[in-house]
């Protein structure tokens, strides 16, 4: 964001909706049922795709459009249509049955944000824009994180992984100009294929198991 | 010659597997597929080591890409062999259609495809995509037997590696940050980082590498984010252990040395250096304790993976030229010998029905196309003489020592010789006494001359030669790796 400032509405959006994937985040991790924690993925991917495309049109960039209309096709549609699929063919109990308490799990988010925020001060003062994304960025990705380590069912690791994904999206985001277009095009096709090939493993681990507890994935020792 | 040429070979042969009529044929077009990838490799590993670097839109193979590389097809052409043999004995036990064989076929030469892409990438975004083509391309190998176990495998596999290697895409971005700031414009590629790297903000770097660290680190096996190796390993079918071990782990490696380059350049090495040294020991100690008490043999094989990285680790954090020589030359044993071992216990695990140490006895006269280079490459990784990793790890040992690190030398040497007497121990218990009853379990079932014998015997006599001489050309190769690595060559 070096040469003409964007206007004030614009760079306050921006912030508005970087603070909504931040909400959606532990959205996913307080979120008690398995559909719903699906939604708030589908919310924070329209959110991080919709930042994507305001910071595209001032000044235009043609690259970071179509990235950010890829994104939104994949990660705001075709990715949860996928796992609500995979839930409804498998028949999944809705709950998401978690290792960690619901609150000891935002108070871990939390604990996570600040830690986030404090490891990427050294950035703050030379440029604040990308300091700010990249904080967010790392957020996302240890809230994934955290989320993945929390829960037993193999679908909400899934959800944990791709939040993960959401947070590199910001962080490619928060470089002013953008990532190079076949690389970003790249990891998105990368991220199709891993939902799959997961997608895929979950069918596997009910046909094996005829539940999908990760709890139970627990045999392999020493 | 363009770059990826080298990938069309296994890609073709990827391809045609799925378009196998038969059993034979399939068998036929990947023993084929693979040998033209090797050939490729070998031709390309000739043109830059006469003629330098061969570069062009984000690719580039210089040596120590071709080192990779030509790993990569000797470790597939090998595995591709060997599969015939796997295959036929599970196409009887689970009664597998020609549906499988497609898909393991093609699978196998996607993964190599995966891992020759990674030995090419100039541009750390392509190298990135190509260290995840490599897990989603394998995890359905690893959990190709379809029992719980293999299936949790390859969750475990998929989920972590994913989740890990996540975190070197964010540590590449920062890099690609600091790269811009330093007016290295919109490019992505090492050689331009390896430029631009003495103006990069030193801060922005040092959180770019621990990140690219922790991400890549996490697939290349070290402790404690190795939690995915023993699992995927053992599970596995064993010629895709063997790949795992011998080049998926190397391929993760490979990046590590990479930024490992552009680190050192702008932070000068003791940053990197310290981060190498300890998770480098922490592997061993890690790894020690369960080879002493492994109980299954493919997992104690797994668990010397372990150890194999967090050896190559501490080369890489002692950094002088020589230790980094001693480094490389491990990297080209190791995935010799664990592939061999790797293969060979496949064969056992069919033979005596069985993962157990204790119930295998008498490997050698029961089945001695098993037992012999089982013996051998584990004889060969727990770093006895005759063999290439003694001189490896006597060079990194002797490094160790000479650069003043004694506390180090010592600690790695002692768990050394701590893992020594595990290996060594359980090897010897498999391979002599009397063979239970009924083994082998198929005795019409013997693994052919070309598909294993052959390739088996010039595994070990290459092993063998290796420890006790180097020849000239691959003196200077090793050499000008080294000068890679440590960040002096590039461009």
């Amino acid at each position: 964001m070096s040469a003409a400032a964007p206007p004030f509405w614009m760079s306050q959006a921006v912030t508005f909706l970087s603070a909504m994937a931040l909400v959606s985040a532990f959205g996913i991790l307080s979120l008690r049922t398995l559909p719903l924690c699906i939604r708030a993925y589908a919310v924070q991917s329209l959110v991080l795709g919709l930042a994507a495309f305001l910071l595209a049109i001032h000044p235009v960039r043609a690259h970071v459009l179509g990235i950010a209309a890829v994104a939104i096709l994949v990660k705001g549609l075709a990715i949860p249509w996928f796992l609500f699929k995979i839930i409804e063919d498998v028949s999944i109990k809705r709950e998401t049955e978690p290792f960690v308490s619901y609150p000891f799990s935002m108070l871990g988010g939390v604990g996570l944000t600040l830690l986030s925020y404090a490891v990427m001060e050294p950035l703050s003062g030379s440029d604040p824009f990308a300091a700010r994304g990249f904080a967010l960025a790392l957020t996302l990705m240890q809230l994934g994180l955290w989320l993945m380590v929390g829960r037993k069912k193999a679908v909400t690791q899934v959800v944990g992984l791709l939040v993960v994904e959401n947070g590199l999206f910001v962080a490619a985001l928060s470089v002013s100009f953008g990532m190079p277009m076949i690389v970003e095009l790249g990891l998105i096709f990368d991220l199709l294929v891993a939902v799959v090939v997961m997608g895929l493993l979950v069918f596997r681990i009910q046909s094996t198991y005829a539940s999908i507890n990760t709890e139970r994935l627990s045999r392999l020792k020493g | 010659m363009p770059v990826w040429s080298i990938l069309i070979a296994p890609l073709a042969a990827s391809v045609l597997c799925v378009a196998g009529s038969s059993t034979a044929a399939i068998r036929r077009i990947s023993a084929a597929g693979a040998a033209a990838t090797l050939g490729m490799s070998g031709w390309a590993g000739c043109s830059v080591l006469l003629h330098g670097p061969i570069s062009g839109g984000g690719l580039r193979l210089d040596a120590l890409g071709v080192y990779l590389a030509l790993i990569a097809s000797l470790l597939s052409f090998a595995a591709s062999l060997a599969s015939g043999g796997f295959m036929e004995h599970e196409a009887q036990t689970e009664n597998l259609g020609l549906n499988a064989w497609r898909v393991y076929y093609a699978l196998l030469h996607l993964f190599t495809t995966s891992m020759l892409w990674v030995s090419i990438s100039n541009n750390l975004g392509f190298l990135w995509i190509a260290v995840e083509a490599t897990t989603l391309s394998s995890a359905f190998l690893v959990g190709f037997h379809r029992h719980h176990h293999s299936v949790e495998a390859a969750w475990k596999y998929v989920i972590l590696c994913s989740v890990g290697i996540a975190f070197a895409l964010f540590g590449t971005i920062l890099l690609y940050y600091a790269g811009a700031k330093a007016g290295n414009g919109h490019s992505l590629d090492w050689t331009a980082f390896m430029e631009a790297a003495p103006r990069m903000d030193p801060r922005i770097v040092r959180l770019a590498f621990l990140f690219a660290f922790l991400g890549y680190g996490t697939k290349a096996g070290f402790a404690p984010m190795h939690t995915w190796l023993p699992d995927a390993h053992s599970q596995a079918p064993s010629p895709i252990s063997a790949m795992l071990s011998g080049v998926l782990l190397t391929a993760a490696f490979y990046a590590l040395m990479r930024f490992h380059a552009i680190a050192a350049r702008c932070l000068g090495p003791a940053f990197p250096s310290r981060l190498f040294l300890a998770f480098g020991l922490l592997s061993l100690a890690l790894a020690a304790p369960f080879i002493l008490a492994a109980r299954d043999y493919k997992r104690m094989l797994a668990y010397s993976s372990v150890e194999h990285m967090g050896l190559m680790s501490l080369a890489l954090g002692i950094g002088s030229r020589f230790a980094l020589y001693g480094m490389l030359l491990h990297l080209l044993c190791h995935a010799l010998a664990k592939g061999l071992a790797f293969m060979s216990s496949g064969l056992i695990l069919r033979g005596f029905g069985t993962r157990k140490i204790t119930k295998v006895s008498g490997a050698l006269s029961a089945l001695p196309a098993a037992g012999v280079p089982f013996l051998a490459a584990v004889l060969a990784l727990s770093g006895l003489p005759p063999f290439g990793i003694f001189t490896s790890e006597l060079i990194i040992l002797s490094e160790a020592f000479a650069q003043g690190r004694l506390w180090t030398g010592l600690a790695a040497l002692a768990l050394l010789g701590v893992i020594f007497a595990g290996l060594f121990y359980h090897a010897l218990r498999m391979s002599f006494g009397p063979a239970r009853e009924g083994v082998p379990r198929i005795p019409n079932q013997r693994p052919g001359f070309w598909e294993w014998t052959a390739p088996a015997a010039c595994f070990i006599a290459v092993l063998a030669l290796l420890g006790f001489w180097i020849p000239g050309p691959l003196d200077r190769w090793l050499m000008e790796m080294a000068r890679i690595i440590e960040g002096a060559a590039y461009g």
